[in-house]
């Protein structure tokens, strides 16, 4: 039984997603590519046109999103928990012909968790123009970064990786 | 070290040139094998199958994207991001992709491509 419920909560997962789509991205088609096997991996194909997102939900670990050029059998650049938090992503993808999966600044972070730059400011603890002026640097300070990850439910982590080693690094202001 | 494209085109010449393989199983060590030997020379990735999220480096097909295709039985389709690739039980590899553009099409050992394969 615990199997069955396991493939119809996947399922559901899978159903929300679409009808979040379908309801904030309407001109999109959505195409689903279900697993044979309970516990395999769900693709979910979404386009506009020539503009193509692919969407692959890992059961338990969430929503991977894909960028355009995704290599053969490349993982995927970001990953969100909920199909909620999933489809603002694929809104913010859709709706400006540029953006790509991988580069999120630092106000499509803020704008992804719904939060305003005067809502932001305060949880940091600055003025609105402070968060105005950071999201239009090119360089900002890791621990004022951490801050504002912080401040929308986040943490922030920066990792080394080497040939022989893959490690986090410290993140102090 | 190369770009993705340079490399998915080593990969691809370095498996058709490879020998056939004479079972799924066999052409699925085959693909990996190849493709792993690839990215360790001109990557400059270190292989690490279980990040998350992409590190840059091309993998082989999981187990988990596994899938029946209907009404043929002799052939295995796994699912990525932008292809599908075919597995045949006589050791054929299709290797397309979502566009359905064929970008490599081996033959198992018996000589036998995947479109060969009828139930």
């Amino acid at each position: 039984m615990k199997g069955i419920f396991c493939l119809c909560n996947m399922e559901q997962q899978v159903d929300k997603l679409k009808a979040l789509i379908k309801d904030r991205l309407p001109k999109c088609n959505v195409e689903v590519d279900a697993p044979d096997r309970g516990s395999g991996n769900w693709w979910i194909d979404i386009r506009a046109g020539k503009r193509r997102v692919a969407v692959e939900y890992q059961p338990g670990k969430g929503f991977g999103v894909f960028g355009r050029k995704a290599g053969y059998g490349e993982g995927p650049i970001e990953i969100y928990r909920t199909p909620e938090v999933a489809v603002r992503r694929l809104v913010q993808l859709f709706r400006s012909p540029n953006s790509e999966a991988r580069v999120l600044t630092l106000k499509s972070l803020r704008e992804l968790y719904d939060c305003s730059q005067v809502e932001l400011a305060q949880k940091v603890g600055v003025k609105q123009s402070a968060i105005s002026r950071f999201e239009h640097r090119s360089e900002v300070k890791v621990g004022t970064l951490a801050a504002a990850v912080k401040a929308l439910g986040g943490e922030l982590e920066v990792r080394a990786r080497f040939p022989d080693s893959d490690v986090a690094i410290c993140v102090k202001d | 070290m190369l770009s993705k494209k340079q490399r998915l085109q080593i990969f691809l010449d370095r498996l058709a040139a490879a020998s056939a393989a004479s079972s799924e199983g066999e052409a699925r060590s085959l693909l990996e094998r190849v493709l792993n030997q690839v990215e360790d020379e001109f990557s400059g990735i270190p292989f690490n199958p279980l990040l998350p999220t992409s590190d840059g480096r091309m993998y082989s097909p999981r187990d988990d994207n596994r899938r029946a295709v209907p009404g043929q039985p002799l052939l295995i389709r796994y699912r990525s991001a932008a292809h599908n690739t075919y597995f045949g039980q006589n050791g054929s590899i299709r290797i397309e992709t979502l566009e359905k553009d064929v970008i490599l099409d081996k033959p198992g050992a018996d000589g036998r491509r995947t479109e060969d394969l009828n139930g």
